[in-house]
């Protein structure tokens, strides 16, 4: 994936101001790039733009080869609300009406034995007959994994999906997503205002800021550990590249 | 003594046995309010009389004719009104003039009572069903309207974020997320327009009359009134409630329970 001298302007209403300017980075498959910086920076811009869910002002995004213009399959998003899924469906009908809406199953059999495949995944099994409303905030989030994971997408968006949970299920999630995308080989891209959780689950780290040049910094995750693992602070080098991003972000 | 008492609590827990005691306790009121004589007899006429006349005219047939008659032709007007309105929420849905257009038809109309128009429907239809037809249309559509683009102006931007992100365009997007998204807006709709076509249609019936042959509730209770047929009258007005009450608590009730209910889009 590659995004190219990517610039966001807003003009409408009084607020007008450009997000970002000149943002070019490039990305392997299989990578987890968790994009950090301080409110207001543009983080979950441009994880928009790189889903279609906007036309970027300036630049380009190619994945793939493919230049993005609308939003799509190929292109998962998960949003930070809870109410990402949709209502009126249990949680097997979340998983399986967007692979036939999308078309990546022909038909239910195969479209419902693969959602249940996923949930069985993020460990739902037990849950595909139950609405939305008739679970917590961590589950709906799971779903919501299992959702976009189904897709099977060439790039997972992550707007800050786990900012609303509690610890203890945040922590979880965090164990959970790291497994599956190391064994998945996805491309994932996850906006964050955590630098713990941006430390423990990237592979590369993008710095956004409100200044210019807009990229503070773009650079492998130096802390070591497993890849399937989330890091943390025993893993080598992890205090200093804390120290690293904090002085990134509060100045 | 105490099995009785469960049964009882059983029984309470359902809300029809509820509404049948509360109806019972009405009819027993009623009753004494007429035995103590308070009232002239012929404006509080005896509950047996009245439930007697209601039996009679049923058996005869006369009261199931009037009541077909009538809802006849308000299924028509409600089909009409619903075809209408899902023509022309879906244009609006794609077309920003369109929406801007049924916006303010939907202001300037709405608050036309159906009443009012009807000597212009006459007019155009003549004396006949066409002009109820018309009227009930009229009645129906506006609120109908309001409550449905309401809804679809107020579905969430993450069900639309999130169906355009599954690939879905235009039609599949209104079909797969608005319209799920605005059921307990469209239900609130169809609820007022069949709230609305039960007004137009009687007060038409009562402002110029029978409009076929027989005529419907609405010319009834004219007519019974013209006849000074009290206890007639209040069994008219018995079975233009109970048809409100069955169409509530079952349709109306039933698509709840199947739908927003059991999506917990409800309070």
């Amino acid at each position: 994936m590659q995004i190219e001298h990517l610039t966001q302007t807003f003009t409408n209403g009084p607020d007008a101001h450009t997000a970002y300017e000149d943002v070019t980075i490039s990305l392997e498959k299989g990578e987890f790039l968790c994009i950090i910086g301080p409110s207001g920076c543009g983080k979950t811009t441009l994880l928009r733009s790189v889903g279609g869910f906007q036309r970027p002002t300036a630049g380009r995004i190619v994945v793939n080869d493919r230049t993005i213009t609308e939003p799509g399959t190929h292109c998962a998003m998960i949003f930070q609300t809870f109410d990402q899924l949709f209502p009126w469906r249990t949680v097997l009908g979340n998983v399986t009406y967007p692979l036939l809406a999308g078309k990546k199953c022909s038909n239910k059999a195969e479209a419902e034995a693969k959602a249940k495949a996923h949930l069985a995944m993020v460990g739902l099994k037990e849950y595909e007959k139950y609405y939305p409303y008739q679970l917590s905030g961590g589950m709906k989030q799971r779903v919501a994994i299992a959702r976009a994971l189904a897709l099977e997408p060439e790039l997972i968006l992550m707007d800050e999906p786990f900012a609303s949970l509690d610890a203890d299920t945040r922590t979880n999630l965090q164990k959970e997503l790291k497994r599956i995308w190391a064994r998945s080989g996805l491309t994932v891209l996850f906006v964050t205002h955590s630098i713990i959780e941006a430390i423990g689950l990237s592979t590369k780290l993008l710095v956004l800021s409100p200044e210019r040049p807009s990229v503070k910094l773009f650079a492998d995750n130096p802390v070591g550990g497993p890849r399937d693992a989330v890091k943390n602070p025993e893993s080598p080098g992890y205090g200093s590249c804390w120290v690293m991003l904090n002085d990134l972000i509060r100045h | 003594m105490m099995q009785n008492q469960n049964d009882f609590q059983r029984l309470w827990a359902h809300s029809w046995f509820r509404d049948f005691i509360y109806l019972a306790a009405v009819i027993a009121i009623w009753q004494i309010l007429y035995g103590l004589r308070l009232f002239p007899a012929m404006l509080f006429p005896s509950m047996w009389d009245i439930l007697k006349t209601l039996l009679d005219e049923t058996l005869s047939g006369s009261m199931i004719s009037k009541t077909v008659f009538s809802l006849k032709l308000i299924l028509i007007g409600m089909g009409a009104a619903v075809v209408l309105a899902v023509i022309l929420t879906t244009a609006a849905m794609f077309s920003k003039t369109v929406m801007d257009l049924v916006s303010t038809l939907i202001a300037v109309l709405d608050p036309l009572p159906g009443i009012a128009i009807l000597p212009v429907a006459i007019l155009v239809f003549g004396l006949g069903e066409d002009a109820i037809v018309f009227v009930m249309i009229h009645s129906i559509i506006w609120p109908m309207l309001l409550n449905i683009t309401g809804g679809f102006k107020s579905v969430p931007a993450i069900y639309t974020d999130v169906g355009r992100n599954i690939g879905l365009r235009r039609f599949r997007l209104l079909w797969g997320v608005y319209i799920p998204a605005s059921v307990p807006n469209i239900l609130a709709g169809f609820k007022t327009g069949w709230s609305r076509a039960w007004r137009a249609f009687i007060s038409a019936e009562m402002v110029f009359g029978a409009s076929g042959s027989s005529g419907g509730l609405g010319w009834d209770i004219y007519m019974k009134k013209a006849y000074l047929d009290m206890d007639g009258m209040y069994a008219t007005l018995i079975v233009i409630m109970l048809i409100g009450i069955l169409i509530e608590k079952g349709v109306f009730r039933t698509i709840e329970n199947g739908t927003v209910k059991k999506w917990g889009m409800v309070a």
